[in-house]
């Protein structure tokens, strides 16, 4: 598997009408204002999903990201258009995140600090802390699996290709996951029935 | 081993986590400066503005031209006309002031004048008795150019002040007694 996913991958809808027109002017010209019209784009998306596949780690999410849109802007004049700009960036993203798990040897169960918790959403405290900082104690494999196919709606199929595995061992790594999760939450999810 | 399917609870659990969330702003500095520094971004221009030299551009602009130069031109005019209003108010309070402190002056050296004269003709008088103040040519010319002067003082005076009552009682006063007066020849000689 390549740094850089095949745009054929994953098949989202289509850019936005100006992502094109922008991506044009950043490839053509190193326009910094198209460039961040496009950051500011789909930061807001790619961010929390690198921070969930490592973890919790917001340093670590930072240099993905950044690194995610230096490859993306290196590669953006071959990119055909032929699925959305937010796959192929996710898709990077992904690669990228992937590496830094395996040169850290992170394929372990983790250990959440709070300040690796994604910001709650009033009135759902407990019950998200629970869940997300299940997810991040995940080992990296299960939790690659379920961030893509739970949360961010990938196919089996989609992951597949992304993680370069059989579609089998995408489900199979599913099941686990989720089995994992529920372990994770059972707990403290009897406690609050106390 | 295939995947079971999430729960209801699940998968309302799963929806609710955010899917977007903003990074620190730092992220973005960053990420632009490893693009530049990698040669892929050029550093935005400052916008300069460009006005299209259509005629009708051209026509506004020459207009607002003039509207500044004589908007100018008459400020300009208005402050230095205001500052010769000034000068000229200035000098005029400086001419008045200086005409009193003449008339305060010469007022002083003509009553010390017809002083002098009075005790002259007193001297006169004690020595011959007999004598009058026309009986000698000097005083007679005196006192002629003591009343003449006082004629033409309270003349001026009643142009000053014509409503002044003793102004004008002193000139009709003067003017009678003129009258009356039997000597011929003026013999005022005037500096």
């Amino acid at each position: 598997m390549t740094d850089e996913p095949d745009d054929m991958t994953m098949g989202r809808p289509s850019a936005s009408p100006d992502d094109r027109q922008l991506a044009d002017a950043v490839v053509q010209g190193g326009d910094e204002r198209a460039f961040r019209s496009l950051y500011r784009r789909y930061t807001p998306m790619l961010y929390p999903f690198v921070l969930r596949v490592l973890g919790g780690s917001v340093a670590d999410a930072e240099d993905v990201v950044q690194e995610t849109w230096v490859r993306a802007v290196k590669q953006l004049g071959k990119f055909r258009w032929e699925s959305s700009l937010r796959t192929w960036l996710t898709a990077i993203a992904l690669n990228l995140s992937r590496e830094v798990l395996r040169k850290r040897g992170r394929d372990r169960t983790e250990e959440l600090t709070p300040d690796h918790v994604l910001p709650a959403r009033p009135g759902r405290v407990h019950e998200r802390l629970d869940l997300e900082s299940a997810i991040a104690r995940l080992p990296s494999g299960y939790r690659t699996v379920l961030v893509l196919h739970d949360i961010e709606g990938f196919t089996h199929e989609e992951i597949s290709q992304q993680l370069g595995v059989a579609v089998g061992t995408s489900k199979s790594q599913l099941f686990d996951a989720r089995r994992a999760m529920r372990a994770l939450l059972q707990p403290a999810a009897e406690t609050g029935h106390a | 081993m295939h995947d079971d399917e999430l729960t209801q609870d699940e998968r309302t659990r799963m929806r609710a986590l955010p899917r977007e969330l903003d990074p620190d702003d730092s992220l973005e500095e960053r990420t632009v400066r490893a693009l530049r520094a990698e040669g892929l971004l050029r550093r935005t221009p400052s916008k300069i503005v460009r006005f299209p030299l259509s005629p009708l551009w051209l026509g506004a602009a020459a207009a607002a031209l003039l509207v500044v130069f004589g908007g100018g031109f008459f400020f300009g005019s208005w402050m230095e006309s205001r500052h010769t209003t000034e000068v000229v108010t200035e000098m005029h309070q400086q001419d008045a002031t200086r005409a009193a402190a003449l008339v305060q002056q010469t007022g002083s050296a003509y009553v010390s004048a017809m002083a002098a004269l009075a005790a002259y003709t007193e001297s006169k008088q004690q020595s011959n008795p007999q004598a009058t103040p026309t009986s000698s040519p000097d005083l007679a010319q005196g006192r002629e150019v003591a009343v003449n002067a006082l004629h033409a003082a309270a003349n001026q005076l009643v142009r000053i002040a014509p409503e002044d009552p003793l102004a004008v009682r002193i000139l009709a006063g003067m003017n009678s007694a003129k009258h009356d007066t039997t000597s011929g020849t003026d013999r005022t000689v005037w500096f």
